[in-house]
């Protein structure tokens, strides 16, 4: 049961822990508050309470999708929020103005709240179920410490990773990173609709589980870093490939309108 | 005109998407029992849509995950959920409970 516990507190913390620290590392280089972060996560946790005590009313609505309307929505808003947070990302976005930095808190504190409120759920979910007995709960709660443990130091690795990059590579990598993590959560929501029987399925359009297997731990990293999948169909690749490009384009047109005054007012 | 035929393409394009129609999908049932699957091997028709009805009757929740069919879901303690599956390709696809992998074992066979 411990190791079982493991895997699965690990997988939940992993993703989180991913968009954490590429959003800590971010703050750090525009030099902002840890505010949003910090309050994210507070809000996030009890959010995560309040949504696994309503699983069930979730999980019967909307016929009996309620949970795949849930997931594809939170996707979706967390998606859209990251694309809002990359394009303010700026190294002297402290100084730019007040307002701007406000919104970056307020954009941080709801993307945090979310991953933490989705992620967290599913723990508390997963650990309810032992809490009949004591013999049961053990080996829960230390396996979900190790995995919680192996998470953190994974995400904490990454942090550092980022922020000791050389000059021109510390706002492309985060920024890529994001980009991918925002599209492989893109075609996780197709994913969910599909469930749902909201959104027609289709035939995966390649298999690649003989090469990289999803159960792996490459696999496992892959999916959380880039949404990989062994077998994806052409509705997940369309959507993946749109969210990627919507994103560098939103980054570069933002960025391009930050300077442009810059230099119109040197001439 | 040619704004009509633009939002006619739409209009076709968004339909392509949207799937409300479930009628005449068949409909196949997996027990939890006992934190294991019940029929642990189920045959499927390939090729076409397959709405699964997955019902929990353990008092403690379970999540229906599938790596091989993108798929995954958590299911209350005495509660069923619809999980749509499909169309697949001929061939053997793993299932498990993730929060008790070790009994929850199941294989849908797709012919």
């Amino acid at each position: 049961m411990t190791l079982s516990a493991v895997i699965i507190i690990l997988r939940e913390v992993l993703e989180a822990a991913l968009v954490l620290s590429l959003l800590v590392s971010t703050t750090r280089l525009m030099g902002l508050s840890y505010l949003g972060i910090i309050a994210g996560l507070v809000f996030g946790m009890a959010s995560a309470v309040s949504a696994s005590l309503l699983v069930g009313v979730i999980s019967e609505s909307f016929d009996g999708v309620g949970q795949e309307v849930f997931n594809a929505v939170f996707l979706t808003t967390i998606v859209l929020l990251l694309i809002l947070y990359a394009a303010g990302i700026d190294r002297q976005a402290a100084t730019v103005g007040r307002l701007k930095s406000l919104l970056q808190l307020v954009v941080s504190c709801l993307v945090v709240a979310l991953i933490i409120t989705r992620e967290g759920m599913e723990i508390i979910i997963f650990v309810s179920g032992f809490t009949d007995s004591l013999v049961d709960m053990l080996p829960v709660l230390v396996g979900g410490a190790i995995g919680t443990g192996i998470g953190v130091s994974l995400g904490v690795l990454v942090y550092y990773g980022l922020i000791n990059l050389p000059d021109r590579l510390a706002v492309v990598v985060p920024l890529l990173l994001l980009a991918l993590v925002a599209s492989g959560m893109a075609s996780q929501a197709v994913v969910y609709l599909m469930q749902g029987g909201l959104v027609e399925s289709q035939l995966p359009v390649w298999d690649s589980s003989d090469w990289i297997s999803e159960t792996s731990v490459t696999g496992q990293l892959l999916y959380a870093a880039l949404g990989y999948e062994a077998t994806p169909t052409l509705k997940q690749l369309v959507f993946y490939c749109t969210t990627l490009m919507v994103f560098m384009l939103v980054v570069v047109i933002s960025r391009w309108l930050r300077e442009a005054p810059a230099v119109r007012g040197a001439d | 005109m040619k704004t009509q035929l633009c939002l006619a393409c739409v209009g076709m394009w968004l339909a392509c998407w949207i799937a409300p129609v479930h009628a005449g999908v068949p409909v196949y049932q997996i027990e939890i029992r006992e934190h294991l699957f019940y029929p642990a091997e189920l045959r499927v028709p390939a090729g076409q849509k397959i709405k699964l009805q997955v019902i929990n009757q353990d008092a403690t929740p379970e999540e229906f995950e599938s790596f091989e069919l993108n798929r995954e879901k958590v299911i209350l303690g005495k509660h069923k959920a619809t999980i749509f599956i499909g169309p697949l390709h001929p061939g053997e696809y793993q299932y498990f409970g993730e929060f008790h992998p070790e009994t929850a074992q199941g294989i849908i066979i797709a012919e």
